[in-house]
C-alpha cells in the first residue's frame, strides 16, 4: 500500500471516528511525513479542540504552522488567516478555539463538554440536494430567498429582512437538513444548536452563553444560526417553573431584535416539533414570524431517501419507485430505521444459511410490515391544534395537510 | 451530590413534559452519582412524564428506600402509584408524605387526591382544604380540591376551579374539569369549556374525548326525541296529523339548528371528525343502540303508510330490533367491562 493509498484509508478511518485521537493524530503525522502540512493544520486543531492539553496535537500544529507559513501555503478554513509568522500564540489559539466552545457549567462530563455548541460549519448542501418537497422549497424561496437575492425588488416592495424561520412539523422530516441545505443557498455558514447544547450551556451563566451563542454567528457573517428544538430553549414562559429558563428566553428575544436591526448577515432558523410550546413572543413580527410546516416527505423525496439509505448497501433488484409508493406517510427517520430493518433481515439470513446475500425487495416489504410510521402521536396533538388552537390561523396549512389526507 | 446543573437540566425537561429526553438525561446523572437519592428520585419523576407507569413505580420505591425521610419520594411513590391503580397503597405513601412534612401543601394535596381515589371522600376533603390552607395561591391545591369535591359536591368543586382559574387562567386541567362538572345540566357550556381547555393545551386527549362525547349525546338526544316525536304523532289518524309530524320536524331541525350555532366556532369546523370516530370507536354501542331504534322507529312509520300485510317495513322494524339489542348488549359489556 502506498502512502497515499494509507493517508486516504486513515481519512477515511478519521472520518468515520472523528473523535479517535490516536488515528487522527497516526494521520496527522503521515501527512506530515508526506509534506502536506497545510493539511494538517485542522487535525492538530481537532486535537486540540478535543484536548486542549494535548501534547501531540501542540507538537503537530507547532510544525505544520512553521512549514505553512514559510510556504505561503493557504491556511485551513478552521484557522485563522493571521497566524504570526513565527512560532505559535498559543494565548490566540486558546481563544479561537474558546470561541467555539461556550462556558460549560461545573461539573459538566468530558464527553459532554466536546460536543461544541458553538461550532461552526460549511453547509456543504443546497436546496437542490433536497429531493421532492418542492412545496417547503416554494415557501422557503417566498419567504425567505427571493428577498434576500433581490435587493432591488426587495426595497421595490418594501420587504423586510426582518425575522426569522420557524420550520415546524412531525419529527424525522428532515427540518435540520432543510435548514443546512437554506444555509448553502446563502453561501452561509451554518452553526447547529440542538436541545443538548441548549440543555449545557443553560445552567449557570445562561443569558451570557446565548449572547455569545449570537455572537459567533456575527463573527462568522454569513452565517445560519439553527435552533433546533427551540420549544425546549424557548418554551412558553408562563408554564416554566424555572427563573434560569425564563431570563434565557428573555437574553434570546433580545438577541433576535439585535440580529434584526442590525441585520448583519446573521440568518436565524428554528426548528420545532411543538410550535404551539413555543413562547408567544418568540413567534411576534421581526422574530420567528415566518413559519414552514415541514411534512412527511413526498413521493420524489421519499424515493431520493431510499436511493440515499440502500446507497451504500449491496443491494440488488430494488424497486426504488414502488418502495416510496409503498412508504405514504413514513418520515426520513422511518425509512432508514426501514432499510437497517431490512439489512438485518438480510445479515440474520446469512448467518442461518452461512452464505451471505444481497438485501432484496423482499427483505425490505418484509421490514414494512413491521415498521409503522412514526408520526401517528404528533398528528393526534396536530389535529388538536388545528381544530381549537387556529382562531389566527396561523395552522392553516396544517389544517389543509390534514384535511386533504382524512386526518381530521 | 449531584450538582445544580445536572439536576436543572432534568428538572427543565419535566418542566417542558420532554419525558423520553428526561429519562435520558436522570439516567445519566445517576449513572453518575449512583448513591444519590435525588438522582433516583428524578429518574422516577422523568419516567412518570414519560409514561413508563411500571418503571415509574419502580423507580420511586427505590426512591423512598434510598430517602426514606424525603417526603417528596413518598409524594410520588403517591402520584406513580395511582397511576397503576393502586389506589389504596397511594393513600399510604401520601399518607407517610404528610407524617414526614405536615405542612407540606404538596403532601396534603396528593393524600387528599389518593383517598379520593380510594373511596374515602370525606377524609380527602378534608386534606385538600387543609392544602389550600397551607398554599392558598397555588393553583394545583385548588385543582385538587375541586377534584375531590368534584362528583360530592359540583358547587364546591365548581368554586375551586374558579379559583384555580383565577390564579393560572391557562390552567387547561381546570378548564376542562369545569366542563365535566357541566357536561349534564349544560352540555352547550361544557362544550365550549373543553373546546377552551383544548385551545390551551391541545396535547389533553381527555379534554376531546369529553368534547366529542358530549357532542354525540347532545345530536343523538336530538335525532331521537325527534324520531319520537314524528313518530308518536304520524300514528293519530287525525286530519292533523300531517302539519303535526312537519312540525315536531321543524321542531327537530330548529333544536339541531340551535345547538349548531351555540357551539363553538372551532367546534363547528370540525364537528364531524368529532362527531364519527367515536361513533365506530368508544360509543360504538351507544350508535349502534340508536340506529336500531331510528330504523325501527322508520319501519313503524312505514307500516302506517304501507297496504296492510305488507311485509317490508315488519322486515324493517324486526331488523331495527335487533340492531338495537345488539346494541344494547354491546353497551352492558362496555360498561362491565369499563367497571
Amino acid at each position: 500500500m502506498t502512502s497515499d493509498d494509507l493517508i486516504g484509508s486513515l481519512e477515511e478511518a478519521v472520518a468515520a471516528s472523528p473523535d479517535d485521537v490516536a488515528l487522527r493524530a497516526h494521520l496527522a503525522e503521515l501527512l506530515l511525513l508526506a509534506g502536506r502540512r497545510s493539511d494538517v493544520v485542522p487535525h492538530a486543531a481537532h486535537l486540540l479542540h478535543l484536548d486542549p492539553r494535548s501534547a501531540a496535537g501542540r507538537a503537530l500544529m507547532l510544525q505544520a504552522l512553521d512549514e505553512t507559513e514559510s510556504a505561503s501555503t493557504p491556511p485551513a478554513p478552521a484557522m485563522p488567516s493571521d497566524q504570526p509568522g513565527s512560532g505559535f500564540d498559543w494565548r490566540a489559539a486558546e481563544d479561537e478555539l474558546g470561541g467555539l466552545l461556550p462556558p460549560m457549567f461545573a461539573g459538566s462530563s468530558p464527553e459532554r463538554s466536546e460536543v461544541g455548541a458553538h461550532d461552526v460549519e460549511s453547509a456543504g448542501i443546497t436546496l437542490a440536494d433536497v429531493g421532492g418537497m418542492e412545496g417547503v422549497k416554494k415557501r422557503l424561496n417566498a419567504a425567505f430567498l427571493a428577498p434576500m437575492r433581490n435587493e432591488r425588488l426587495r426595497t421595490m416592495y418594501r420587504k423586510s429582512l426582518r425575522g426569522g424561520l420557524l420550520l415546524y412539523g412531525p419529527p424525522g422530516c428532515g427540518k435540520t437538513y432543510i435548514a443546512r441545505a437554506l444555509a448553502g443557498e446563502l453561501q452561509a455558514r451554518f452553526m447547529a444548536v440542538s436541545l443538548a447544547d441548549i440543555l449545557d450551556m443553560w445552567v449557570g451563566n445562561s443569558e451570557r452563553n446565548v449572547h455569545e451563542l449570537f455572537e459567533t454567528a456575527r463573527a462568522n457573517a454569513p452565517s445560519v444560526l439553527f435552533l433546533d428544538e427551540v420549544d425546549a430553549i424557548g418554551h412558553k414562559r408562563s408554564r416554566m417553573s424555572s427563573d434560569v429558563m425564563r431570563n434565557t428566553v428573555n437574553q434570546l428575544l433580545l438577541e433576535l431584535d439585535s440580529v434584526s436591526d442590525s441585520n448583519d448577515g446573521v440568518f436565524v432558523l428554528a426548528a420545532t416539533n411543538h410550535p404551539w410550546d413555543v413562547d408567544a413572543a418568540l413567534r411576534r413580527p421581526g422574530r420567528f414570524d415566518r413559519t414552514i410546516l415541514v411534512l412527511p416527505p413526498d413521493l420524489e423525496a421519499r424515493a431520493t431517501i431510499w436511493q440515499m439509505c440502500l446507497r451504500d448497501r449491496p443491494v440488488s433488484g430494488i424497486d426504488v419507485r414502488r418502495l416510496a409508493k409503498l412508504t405514504d406517510g413514513f418520515t426520513g427517520a422511518d425509512i432508514a430505521h426501514l432499510c437497517d430493518s431490512a439489512a438485518e433481515l438480510a445479515l440474520m439470513d446469512a448467518v442461518e444459511t452461512g452464505v451471505p446475500r444481497m438485501i432484496g425487495q423482499a427483505d425490505v416489504e418484509a421490514a414494512l410490515k413491521e415498521v409503522r410510521p412514526s408520526v401517528g402521536p404528533w398528528f393526534e396533538t396536530a389535529r388538536n391544534v388545528a381544530m381549537f388552537a387556529n382562531e389566527d390561523g396561523t395552522y392553516d396549512d396544517l389544517l389543509r395537510y390534514l384535511r386533504k389526507h382524512r386526518r381530521l | 451530590m449531584t450538582t445544580y446543573g445536572e439536576q436543572a437540566r432534568v428538572e427543565h425537561l419535566l418542566s417542558i413534559r420532554r419525558g423520553t429526553e428526561a429519562v435520558a438525561e436522570a439516567t445519566r446523572l445517576l449513572a453518575r452519582n449512583p448513591d444519590d437519592a435525588e438522582a433516583v428520585r428524578l429518574l422516577a419523576l422523568a419516567h412518570d412524564v414519560a409514561g413508563n407507569r411500571a418503571e415509574a413505580v419502580a423507580w420511586s420505591r427505590r426512591a423512598v428506600a434510598a430517602a426514606p425521610d424525603d417526603h417528596r419520594a413518598h409524594v410520588l411513590l403517591s402520584r406513580t402509584l395511582r397511576g397503576a391503580r393502586a389506589f389504596q397503597e397511594a393513600a399510604e405513601a401520601a399518607y407517610e408524605a404528610l407524617r414526614l412534612a405536615p405542612g407540606d401543601a404538596s403532601a396534603a394535596s396528593s393524600y387528599a387526591v389518593a383517598l379520593s381515589d380510594a373511596g374515602h371522600p370525606r377524609e380527602a376533603e378534608w386534606a385538600a382544604r387543609r392544602a389550600v390552607e397551607l398554599s392558598p395561591t397555588d393553583p394545583a391545591s385548588h385543582l385538587n380540591l375541586g377534584y375531590v369535591l368534584h362528583r360530592v359536591q359540583p358547587d364546591a368543586a365548581r368554586r375551586a376551579y374558579e379559583e384555580c382559574l383565577r390564579l393560572d387562567p391557562a390552567n387547561a386541567l381546570a378548564i376542562q374539569n369545569l366542563g365535566a362538572l357541566k357536561s349534564k345540566s349544560s352540555p352547550m357550556e361544557a362544550i365550549d369549556k373543553f373546546a377552551a381547555s383544548l385551545a390551551v393545551d391541545p396535547s389533553h386527549d381527555i379534554a376531546r374525548e369529553n368534547l366529542s362525547r358530549t357532542l354525540n349525546r347532545r345530536l343523538w338526544i336530538i335525532l331521537i326525541i325527534t324520531v319520537f316525536t314524528v313518530q308518536g304523532i304520524g300514528r293519530t289518524d287525525t286530519p292533523e296529523a300531517g302539519p303535526a309530524v312537519a312540525g315536531a320536524l321543524a321542531l327537530g331541525l330548529a333544536a339541531a339548528g340551535w345547538t349548531w350555532f351555540r357551539l363553538p366556532r372551532t367546534v363547528r369546523r370540525a364537528w364531524l371528525p368529532l362527531v364519527l370516530p367515536n361513533l365506530a370507536g368508544k360509543l360504538r354501542p351507544f350508535a349502534v343502540t340508536g340506529a336500531g331504534l331510528a330504523v325501527s322507529l322508520g319501519g313503524c312509520a312505514w307500516i302506517e303508510l304501507a297496504p296492510a300485510g305488507a311485509a317490508g317495513p315488519m322486515v324493517l322494524v324486526v331488523a331495527g330490533v335487533v340492531v338495537m339489542a345488539a346494541g344494547l348488549v354491546e353497551m352492558v359489556f362496555a360498561s362491565r367491562d369499563h367497571h
